[in-house]
């Protein structure tokens, strides 16, 4: 905190410091400043005093408020309607994704020889869509993708670097490099490419660590999507950027904002795992985004 | 790998007994801030049903430990902003504040006496975005960090609407005193 010397100040210029002397918010040093000046400047201390007064006023005004009890039990009510809800949803849809499955196969059994990969997809898309019913929209983003392009891809071995970097483009040359050399030693990374899904076009990193999987997703941010929209409350606040979490399964996500893009770190590791290798690589990653 | 849908579906949690102590203790505080910023009750009491509703529903990505209140009035302000939409142009509050800021030059002693009603009355009359800073910072005691996280708005602007909110309020409450011939106290700085 800047340290402001009253030493000379006239009481005028001072006077916009006394709310923030009043909530508290000076810095130790600035305060012994300022209160030394009050010491010896009766105007000054009776404005102080005035201004703590009047805070005092609204606060036991408003808290001496009345409040009902019926909003509270309304609440309540709501509540337990949704879970009841949500307990239904928990065991159909994986009822409506078996059901899926099965229609398909027989489907496909009936009318034209089905290839494995089609049956694959089915499921995929099936489960995806009852991941996405855990999480809010923004979470989706890159969870979906992480899903979609590492999670369901069956990893035997990586892409030399050099057809990554190739298949990521121009555009964002060094991006695994920096990836890389923010995050823990033990992971490689086993793709790097653009991806398209749901009509939506990514940048997309995933890293192996023996059975972990981990990636690194970003896309363009469309107007108006913001993780504040969401109701999201920020985890973690990595190099000035704000980190939002949740959890899906077995699936951590932590998502953040920069400048045009959004980015999110998607893995099976535990939620503190996958926030400290978030913390590492937003500020980096964030600044290469031009964030 | 579909077997793990059955994993991923039950291994949810999302406890209401958690969201019960969490969130729930913290419903009066923001049932008076609403009331206070709306100035009406049915409407201040529309908002909490909701605000308890989104975060029922996004209480998945809160945090335990962490400051569960802050998070509760984030979403209250969101509501509030919705709500506030539907109910008036937001364009005629930036006039105002404008108007506000070349009109306040002058900080009016405090009355001696004052009752809760007249503080109440003055705090009606605050334009909302003043309101929402001195109910914040100064009822709720947050910082100006955290008022500024909840309120999606710069330092600065918390520090200049909170001085310009009390200066609103003497003013109103200096009037009130003046109405009722009650004494103020002397030697308030200009």
């Amino acid at each position: 905190m800047k340290v402001i010397d009253f030493g000379h100040a006239e009481c005028k210029q001072l006077e916009q410091y006394l709310d923030s002397y009043v909530n508290n918010e000076l810095s130790v040093e600035t305060s012994h400043k300022l209160v030394a000046h009050l010491e010896g400047c009766e105007a000054c201390s009776r404005e102080v005093a005035a201004r703590i007064r009047l805070r005092a006023a609204v606060k036991r005004a408003i808290e001496g408020q009345e409040t009902t009890n019926d909003v509270g039990a309304h609440i309540r009510e709501r509540l337990r309607e949704e879970e009841s809800k949500a307990r239904f949803r928990s065991w159909t849809i994986p009822l409506a994704v078996a059901a899926s499955i099965a229609i398909a196969v027989t489907t496909w059994t009936r009318v034209a020889e089905p290839e494995p990969w089609e049956i694959a997809l089915a499921g995929q898309e099936s489960y995806i869509d009852a991941l996405y019913e855990l999480v809010p929209p923004m979470i989706r983003v890159g969870l979906g993708d992480h899903a979609h392009c590492a999670y369901f891809r069956n990893f035997e071995g990586s892409l030399p670097a050099a057809e990554m970097a190739e298949q990521l483009g121009p555009e964002y040359d060094g991006l695994m490099q920096l990836v890389d050399e923010h995050i823990p030693e033990d992971f490689k990374t086993v793709l790097g490419h653009q991806c398209e899904y749901r009509e939506r076009k990514f940048i997309h990193l995933a890293l192996k660590r023996n059975d972990e999987l981990l990636s690194l997703v970003i896309t363009r941010r469309d107007d108006g999507e913001s993780f504040s929209r969401d109701e999201l409350a920020p985890v973690l606040n990595a190099a000035g950027v704000s980190v939002y979490g949740a959890r899906a399964g077995e699936f951590e996500v932590a998502g953040f904002e920069a400048g045009g893009y959004l980015g999110y770190v998607v893995s099976n590791l535990s939620n503190a795992t996958n926030l400290e290798i978030a913390e590492a690589v937003v500020g980096p990653v964030s600044e290469y985004l031009g964030g | 790998m579909i077997g793990g849908t059955r994993k991923l579906l039950f291994g949810r949690k999302k406890s209401l007994e958690a969201f019960e102590s969490e969130a729930m203790p913290h419903l009066g505080d923001l049932q008076r801030a609403a009331t206070s910023l709306l100035g009406d009750r049915a409407h201040a009491d529309d908002v909490m049903q909701e605000v308890y509703l989104r975060a029922w529903k996004s209480f998945h990505s809160y945090q335990a430990g962490t400051n569960c209140k802050a998070w509760l009035f984030r979403i209250m302000f969101n509501c509030i902003h919705d709500h506030r939409r539907r109910w008036m142009n937001l364009n005629m509050v930036a006039a105002e504040e404008e108007t506000l800021e070349r009109k306040l030059t002058y900080s009016p002693p405090i009355p001696d006496k004052l009752t809760d009603k007249e503080v109440l009355r003055s705090i009606e009359e605050l334009p909302i975005n003043y309101k929402a800073v001195v109910i914040l910072a100064d009822v709720e005691e947050m910082s100006y960090k955290e008022t500024a996280e909840i309120l999606g708005v710069p330092m600065g602007t918390v520090m200049s609407r909170l001085s310009r909110g009390r200066k609103l309020l003497r003013t109103s409450l200096a009037g009130v005193a003046s109405d009722y011939g009650i004494g103020t106290a002397k030697g308030g700085q200009s």
